[in-house]
């Protein structure tokens, strides 16, 4: 388990603003081994997406070497599944429709996407919902759909940027399970971006902390709890510690 | 849902009423000949007494109509995705497309009749002309308003250009091309008869013409009547068609 799915060395991302640059994102150094979920936490404004963005292939990086299953710098769209905190759910596609996606572009037959897609609504509770349109759905459910969409087209490697941030709190814990539940059904290398420090604790084996813009990586924090996670975890005196730590880490930024 | 349509059509209803009522009282009341300002009911008369010399010009007008709004159409979304291609086309063709339009279209109906004949294509051609500019605006407006994550979506699933458009773009911007095509069809009788004006040996331009050098007023405000209705008529069917491809946007 000691080879990495993911290996980041010495990222940099510059924009230039105003004939100015400024580094949004500088000398990262990561890495996610296979089935591990490994989180982000940082201030709001710092560079996390855009650092998601350049590991899912939609921008550049200025510096820095990314290593996918070992490879170099290779074409990285395609290579992971992206998800947002939108839902981003075709309006006009029924869920099932929607869960297909990314089979439908990898040119699966319509049959079998619609199979698999059917298999896994069924798996995780969502065959009810299988001929609603989006519209329809609570903000939890479309989100439900979202990641069975990105896991049906990779359930390898995950992007996720703040996925539950638009969730109300009760949601947001069923959301937490559940997620679990999917992750460990595929054992996915995940990388998970939120504010929120008590869900990077539940839900992570790893977590990164980065500092305000120039993001970059001020501490790295193993969270040794069992699996399943449980809600309660959160209460052992272990755990409030770290979150305590994390917290003053991001409140002295 | 019947029930509903009806009473959203009502005050419409009641005015349509309140005016040719106020219209045909006007008429009887004064001393306004008939010849000259014929009322709502004589205009009803004049219709359905000349129904059957009007209906081939209809169907000319009609035929024109249809031929010039499908090339619109086919033209209109051709060029929305070409301006879609890259943003260097679009702003050197943009400009263009909107100064065309300066250009009035009764100016150039002369010429398509020298160019291209008596017959229906210089008529199609004005139609094609009236109706192009609206769907290819708002086409090209609907693939513009897309949501960035949504073509980011499709990027990172690796999608290819022709799965993008026709997995999102086009179903993205067809709630914008029906607005476009709503407008144009609303003008797309009106451009045929514009052809027709300018030379014809059939369609309504021809017949209202007619009409009026004989001072056959009543029938100049039947045929009117006529265009309305058809303009009317294919401003529903776009709207049928519409509820029928958009379900989603019902609720
Ligand atoms: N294309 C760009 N050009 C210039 N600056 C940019 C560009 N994209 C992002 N930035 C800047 O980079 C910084 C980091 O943005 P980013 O969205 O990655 O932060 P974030 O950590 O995801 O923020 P949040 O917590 O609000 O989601 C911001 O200050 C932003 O203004
Ligand atoms: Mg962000």
């Amino acid at each position: 388990m000691t080879t990495p799915k993911l290996e980041v060395k010495n990222l940099s991302k510059t924009f230039s603003l105003n004939s100015s640059l400024t580094y949004t994102v500088s000398s990262i150094s990561m890495r996610i081994n296979y089935g591990e979920f490994v989180s982000i936490i940082g201030p709001s404004g710092c560079g996390k997406t855009t650092l998601l963005n350049i590991l899912a292939g939609l921008e550049k990086q200025t510096t820095g070497t990314i290593y996918i299953d070992k490879q170099k710098n290779q074409k990285l769209l395609g290579k992971s599944g992206y998800m947002l905190q939108k839902p981003l759910l075709l309006p006009w596609k029924t869920v099932l429709e929607n869960v297909m996606l990314g089979l439908t572009l990898k040119r699966i037959s319509e049959k079998k996407a619609k199979q698999e897609a059917c298999n896994m609504l069924k798996k995780f509770g969502l065959s009810d919902y299988a001929n609603y349109y989006p519209h329809a759905l609570s903000g939890g459910m479309a989100q439900r759909v979202a990641l069975l969409r990105t896991i049906l087209f990779n359930n390898q490697f995950l992007l996720m940027d703040e996925p539950f941030g638009a969730l109300d709190a009760l949601t947001r814990l069923s959301m937490q399970m559940w997620l679990l539940d999917v992750w460990q059904t595929y054992k996915s290398s995940v990388l998970f971006v939120t504010h929120d420090i008590r869900e990077a604790i539940l839900l992570s084996d790893r977590i990164y902390v980065l500092s305000s813009s120039p993001a970059t990586i001020i501490k790295e924090v193993n969270i040794n709890l069992p699996r399943p996670r449980k809600h309660e975890f959160l209460k052992d005196k272990k755990t409030v510690e770290i979150e305590q730590l994390l917290e003053q880490l991001l409140l002295n930024l | 849902m019947k029930l509903k349509t009806i009473i959203n059509l009502g005050p419409a209803f009641v005015l349509f009423t309140t005016l040719f009522t106020v219209w045909e009282i006007f008429v009887q009341t004064s001393q306004i000949s008939n010849q000259l300002l014929p009322s709502p009911i004589v205009i009803m008369q004049a219709f359905f007494r000349n129904w059957n010399i009007i209906l081939p010009h209809v169907q000319q007008t009609l035929i024109e109509t249809l031929i010039g709004i499908f090339t619109a159409i086919v033209i209109g979304i051709t060029t929305a995705v070409l301006l879609d291609t890259s943003s260097w086309v679009k702003r050197a063709v943009y400009p263009i497309l909107v100064t065309s339009q300066t250009i009035p279209i009764i100016a150039l109906a002369p010429l398509l009749l020298i160019w291209l004949g008596f017959d229906i294509w210089s008529k199609v051609v004005v139609v094609t002309l009236f109706c192009y500019f609206p769907i290819t605006i708002a086409m090209s407006d609907g693939f513009s308003r897309i949501d960035k994550e949504f073509i980011n979506l499709f990027k990172t699933m690796n999608a290819s250009y022709i799965d993008t458009m026709r997995l999102l773009k086009f179903p993205s911007a067809l709630p914008a091309f029906f607005s476009g095509l709503k407008i144009a069809v609303t003008y797309s009788i009106t451009g045929a008869m514009v052809g027709e004006y300018v030379g014809a040996e059939k369609g309504l331009g021809v017949f209202i013409q007619t009409a009026a050098n004989a001072y056959a007023i009543s029938l100049v405000f039947a045929t009117i009547f006529v265009t309305t209705l058809l303009s009317m008529l294919l401003f529903i069917l776009v709207s049928i068609l519409e509820k029928m491809l958009l379900p989603w946007k019902e609720k």
